[in-house]
């Protein structure tokens, strides 16, 4: 049964789109929202509710729908989208639309006939409750709490959509589209400012969009014309489909603009737009959301607001019904009634007030009234709402006649879309004449406005002069001058002849409110009424936010955009005070739902995080490495020749760098150069050791301390120049360190003349290692390398391979070695010359997994694997590298702390498992005891290191233990989550070369 | 002994050049390019003759070193770029690196200053053509389009560290952003833009 109006409408009648609701074929056309095709198509029934699974209709035509929330897309191709509001979205091509609710359909739940009886059980507070009685209980419950309020079904497929973000800074920012936002932006048209409007529906117009021809009281071109002329402003951005989501400290908003159809496969590049927009001034002109009114049976589908009523029949050409009656409390339906009159429905009014002066209009129209008439309850019959009309009697009613009618559209005021307003921590005030909160003052860091309905001004005349005036003064308040033409856009109000609305909690039915069949329902979303209100009062819920968690008013995709103030005012009636003394809930960004895809833009697959690679890395991916992730790097960790497998890559590396030579790219090492004539002075305070005694051309082993004492990081610091230092740290820590340093520069030694700058990327730096290291070397560099001209812990500047190079004397593997520093730009080249070099001596690449191994076999410690933040230079067997000498340094103070002296600390030790061919699994707990049935030991350390050692042939491991360093010999055993307890003997850390002979050789 | 080669971090970047008149937009690499990190007190008048000095810095704008955000020509082709209170960056022609460096260093020899030759810490990505500022803004929160010819400004795409510079528009007439990023997140970067065009 269509109810398309013949004419009339933004709709497209000539260009039909066909869609699926619940499987069933349907057609809309261009122009439709979802809701408004169902609506066409005489849908009735779109979903059941979230608790009492009763059937549930579109109640409304805007952002505040809390029934038609659906599920659009088809899961196989990854478009499903969940909680799809159907009264904002555009209907398009192909659409399958589903109810997310209601099994095995919407118009025949099982869970309404299985659940009725259970309604009583199901009370507000109703986890709370259960929280209370049992953990079981809840746990039985919850299996099936979850299966019943199911709201959408994950998709199964990748999101085929792309995303993007953009940054955009504008003078002024005008929120909303409707007639106050336009005429202020109007206003500001071919001015020096630029003024971005945003409009969450597809046309600009807001209300006006829905007007029946004649009701305005604005000239008929006005809006056209004012399209036409932003249009043609350059300073003037509009956004259509754009919805700001969140207002932020220091006028930071978060929108979201729609550029794609939902759900539907498309052509795109991009499906939606995150903007984030920082503006001088805001002008918010959000609009209202009209306010049902609250009777029993009030969620009876064709229940609706009579805005929507109107909304469908002249902005999309549908007619909700043939015969509807209106049920209102103030003046703002008539225009409604008298289109829905026109366009051929019998029309009916039910006014809560008694004394009003209706217009001319609505006699002409011969439209019944009936006077200081409610709805007292409303109940399905067939595809109709079977009416109970009575007068109100003071607390009571008395009734007086039965109808139904197709449609029952209600009105209860309008409410000031103050969302934005409170996000920027704007005050409310509780205005009774809109018997809604109104914003007051604006907080000082967030400077903005709000006009027109959002405002509470009712008309559009007025909305327009408020608009026009907030754009005067933000113009103003951004230095920039208005022209007095455009600014003179009010237009002078009407006499107003309008009746004062009159409020009512909740209409008296005949049955106490909570009894009967007929629920007041205060929030369709979430199922809550009157009745669940009063007992969150009477259980002494009564802040305003208790009561809105005890019964989840105002939670879900719909926010309480419909029932918040209703809700409000039923709990100030139970406290017998008024809503203003009861306060409103914070209002928080989202103002709708926003996608996850949109908050992440881009920013996803490859661009979810950035991958760094070295300038060797062409190399690395043609010879086959397999990458670990340090950091953010992308570092090779072994190198696999053939079918080898971690274990026997690794061990061949380091087989290589123990007997002939190994290169391994250390380029992400970081590195810092540090210049100033107090350089010396600096490091002896940074580190704990004496740097000022360095020589020029000479490296020290470096350890950096917290003020706490605990170990910070470890590096190698090379004395360039008398004033000159280049130090490195371990890659993970480059940018705290480099942190570190310029903030001690910058907070407490500011006298020291010192600048520190990052070097880390500008050199490419080749560990090349082995006993045939300085044989590669040499035929490469003009740099003499000889143990007596170029010994252990000492740095050149030189050519490598005809390029300008830094070669470093040092070894983290025990071997002789040398770490070759060339501008990056040379990396690729130098290394790969390296290569051709070593080939001779069986050059080996290796990775971070062999450059462990080989430093785990010498007991060389990585900060942050063998040490974590409680522990101490002694801890870790480094206590020699504390200066006795110097009188200060970073952490010295805190090192002289008695628990730092006690016994039993932490301390570092080497393990050798009972069987060498176990490897330890690091993080394995150690004891003394083996744990069994009826004994688990006290832990006294951990393994932070363990391998598999080719130089040893057997597995070997690293630990932390109480009292480690005394405890050599002793057995322990390492306990982890599968497996038996592994036995293993406590020994010295170093294992392998303990003299350092080879090193030095 | 094999002749030096050099390689860039955007090597095997996928070119981008499309769309006409004012759509027109592309992106290309500029390496080597010499760039030297000067680090001083800008009070320190010394410290700021040694350098204008050593330099020959225009002096349109007056006397001084380019404040933050600024920049100034020098000789050869050569921009100072002010990077923060106490500390500038030189473009300069990778040929005149060197030469460059060793007459800044002996020009400092004595004053509290630091130079350092970063040259190959980062890589820059010149983007000619009006839809650049939209492109920018779809990662950098800095209104770019903001910039003044000669301005510049520390900022970020996304999660790469980034260095934009306006420069004069191009012979036709078309927007120029030049903007550096630290080598190892060129790719990054330049995967980010293509994206965003």
């Amino acid at each position: 049964m269509s109810r398309r109006t013949p004419t009339g409408g933004r709709v497209h009648r000539d260009r039909p789109l066909s869609f699926t609701f619940n499987n069933q074929p349907m057609q809309g056309c261009e122009g439709d929202t979802i809701a408004s095709a169902l609506l066409a198509n005489g849908v009735r029934v779109v979903a059941r509710s979230f608790k009492y699974h009763r059937p549930r209709g579109v109640f409304t035509a805007g952002v505040e729908e809390p029934n038609a929330v659906f599920a659009v897309g088809t899961a196989a191709d990854g478009t499903l989208t969940p909680n799809v509001r159907a009264t904002t979205t555009p209907l398009a091509e192909g659409m399958v639309v589903r109810s997310q609710s209601g099994f095995p359909s919407v118009n025949f739940d099982l869970s309404a006939y299985l659940l009725s009886p259970l309604a009583a059980a199901l009370p507000a507070g109703f986890y709370y409750k259960t929280f209370l009685w049992s953990q079981k209980f809840w746990q039985w419950c919850e299996k099936y709490i979850r299966r019943a309020a199911s709201r959408a079904p994950p998709p199964t497929a990748p999101d085929p959509d792309a995303y993007a973000h953009r940054h955009h800074h504008c003078d002024i920012l005008i929120v909303g589209g409707g007639c106050a936002g336009l005429a202020a932006a109007a206003a500001l048209a071919n001015t020096e400012a630029k003024v971005v409007v945003t409009e969450m529906s597809n046309e600009f117009g807001g209300q006006l969009l829905s007007e029946p021809a004649g009701a305005s009281a604005l000239p008929p071109q006005w809006l056209a014309d004012t399209l036409e002329k932003l249009a043609a402003a350059s300073n003037i951005t509009l956004l259509a489909n754009t919805t700001i989501q969140g207002y932020h400290d220091y006028n930071y908003l978060i929108g979201t603009e729609r550029l794609a159809p939902v759900g539907v496969a498309h052509s795109e590049p991009v499906a939606e737009r995150l903007w984030k927009i920082r503006a001088k001034r805001v002008i918010i002109t959000t609009g209202a959301i009209e306010r049902p009114l609250v009777f029993a049976g009030n969620d009876t589908p064709g229940v609706m607001l009579a805005s929507a009523v109107q909304t469908y029949l002249t902005r999309y050409g549908v007619l909700a019904g043939r015969k509807i009656l209106f049920f209102i409390n103030n003046d703002s339906a008539y225009a409604a009634a008298v289109a829905a009159k026109r366009a051929g429905a019998e029309v009916e009014i039910a006014d809560l007030r008694e004394a009003v002066d209706y217009p001319a209009l609505l006699a002409n129209e011969k439209i019944k009234i009936h006077r200081g008439a409610v709805v007292a309850s409303a109940r399905p019959l067939g595809r109709q709402v079977a009416v109970q009309l009575a007068r109100l009697r003071g607390e009571t009613i008395e009734r007086f006649a039965s109808h139904a009618y197709d449609i029952v559209a209600t009105s209860g005021g309008w409410t000031p879309t103050v969302h934005l307003f409170s996000q920027a921590r704007g005050r409310l005030q509780w205005c009774a004449d809109a018997g809604a909160f109104k914003p007051a003052e604006a907080a000082g860091i967030n400077p903005c406005a709000v006009a027109g309905a959002a405002n509470g001004q009712m008309h559009a005349s007025a909305c327009i002069r408020e608009g026009s005036e907030a754009a005067v003064a933000a113009a103003r308040a951004c230095g920039t001058k208005v022209n007095e033409a455009d600014a003179a856009m009010a237009i002078a109000p009407p006499a107003l002849d309008a009746s004062p609305p009159q409020y009512l909690a909740w209409v008296p039915a005949i049955h106490p409110v909570g009894r009967g069949a007929g629920k007041h329902f205060v929030d369709l979303f979430n199922d809550v009424t009157v009745a669940d209100i009063l007992l969150a009062a009477r259980e002494g819920y009564q802040s305003v936010e208790h009561m809105k968690r005890y019964t989840a008013a105002g939670f879900g995709t719909e926010q309480g955009k419909t029932g918040n103030i209703n809700a409000l005012v039923v709990l100030a009636r139970a406290l017998s005070t008024t809503p203003d003394a009861v306060g409103y809930t914070t209002y928080r960004p989202q103002y709708t739902p926003v996608s996850y895809g949109v908050v992440a833009g881009a920013n996803r697959r490859a661009l979810f995080a950035q991958e760094r690679t070295t300038p060797m890395d062409a190399w690395h991916r043609q010879h086959n490495a397999v990458y670990e992730d340090v950091g953010d790097w992308k570092r090779p960790r072994y190198f696999p020749t053939g079918a080898e497998d971690m274990d026997a890559a690794v061990w061949r590396e380091c087989k290589a760098a123990r007997t002939a030579v190994a290169a391994m790219d250390a380029s992400t090492l970081g590195k810092i150069d540090v210049q100033g004539a107090d350089a010396a002075e600096f490091l002896d305070r940074v580190y704990t050791n004496m740097m000022s005694t360095l020589k020029v051309g000479r490296c020290r082993y470096g350890l950096m301390l917290r003020e706490t004492g605990m170990v910070f990081d470890d590096g190698v610091v090379a004395r360039l120049g008398e004033n000159h230092f280049h130090l490195t740290t371990s890659t993970g820590h480059a940018a705290a360190v480099m942190n570190w340093l310029e903030e001690l520069l910058q907070t407490e030694w500011q006298d020291l003349r010192v600048f520190c700058n990052s070097v880390t990327e500008q050199w490419a730096v080749v560990a090349l290692a082995g006993p045939k290291a300085r044989e590669v070397l040499a035929g490469l560099t003009d740099v003499s390398l000889g143990a007596d001209a170029f010994p252990f812990m000492s740095v050149a500047s030189g050519q490598v391979c005809g390029v300008p190079a830094r070669i470093f004397r040092v070894s983290f593997s025990g071997e002789v070695a040398f770490e070759i520093n060339v501008p990056a730009r040379y990396g690729l080249f130098v290394w790969e010359q390296i290569f051709a070099r070593g080939a001779a001596h069986g050059i080996t690449p290796y990775g971070t997994e062999s450059m462990h191994v080989l430093r785990a076999e010498k007991g060389f410690i990585i900060v942050g694997q063998d040490s974590d933040g409680t522990m101490i230079p002694d801890d870790v067997g480094l206590a020699w590298m504390v200066s006795k000498k110097k009188t200060d340094f970073i952490g010295m103070r805190s090192l002289a702390r008695p628990d730092m002296l006690r016994d039993g600390r932490m301390q570092l030790v080497g393990l050798l498992p009972a069987d060498p061919k176990t490897v330890i699994p690091e993080g394995a707990q150690l004891a003394c005891q083996p744990q069994t049935k009826t004994m688990t030991p006290t832990p006294e350390g951990f393994v932070t290191s363990s391998y598999m050692s080719p130089t040893l042939q057997r597995s070997m491991a690293l630990a932390v233990v109480q009292d480690g360093r005394r405890r050599h010999g002793e057995s322990v055993y390492a306990h982890f989550v599968n497996g038996a307890p592994i036995p293993a003997s406590i020994c010295n850390p170093v294992f392998y070369d303990a003299e350092g002979e080879r090193l030095h050789g | 002994m094999a002749k030096p080669r050099t390689t860039s971090p955007l090597a095997d970047a996928p070119a981008v050049q499309s769309g006409t008149g004012a759509a027109a937009f592309q992106m290309s690499e500029i390496f080597p390019l010499g760039r030297l990190l000067i680090r001083g007190q800008a009070e320190d008048a010394t410290f700021a003759a040694a350098v204008q000095n050593a330099l020959a810095l225009s002096n349109e704008a007056g006397e001084g070193l380019p404040a933050t955000n600024q920049s100034r020509a020098g000789k050869n082709g050569s921009i100072l770029l002010g990077l923060g209170p106490n500390e500038w960056m030189l473009w300069i022609d990778d040929a005149h690196t060197a030469a460059t460096h060793a007459a800044l260093s002996s020009a400092l020899a004595g004053t509290h200053a630091a130079l350092v030759d970063v040259s190959d810490y980062y890589t820059t990505i010149r983007m000619v053509g009006a839809p650049a500022t939209e492109i920018l803004a779809g990662g950098c929160p800095f209104p770019c389009g903001n910039l003044s010819v000669g301005g510049c400004v520390q900022t970020h795409y996304e999660h790469a560290n980034i260095l934009v510079y306006r420069a004069a528009d191009n012979k036709a007439g078309q927007l120029v952003f030049d903007v550096q990023v630290r080598w190892s997140f060129a790719a990054y970067l330049h995967h980010h833009i293509r994206l965003a065009y």
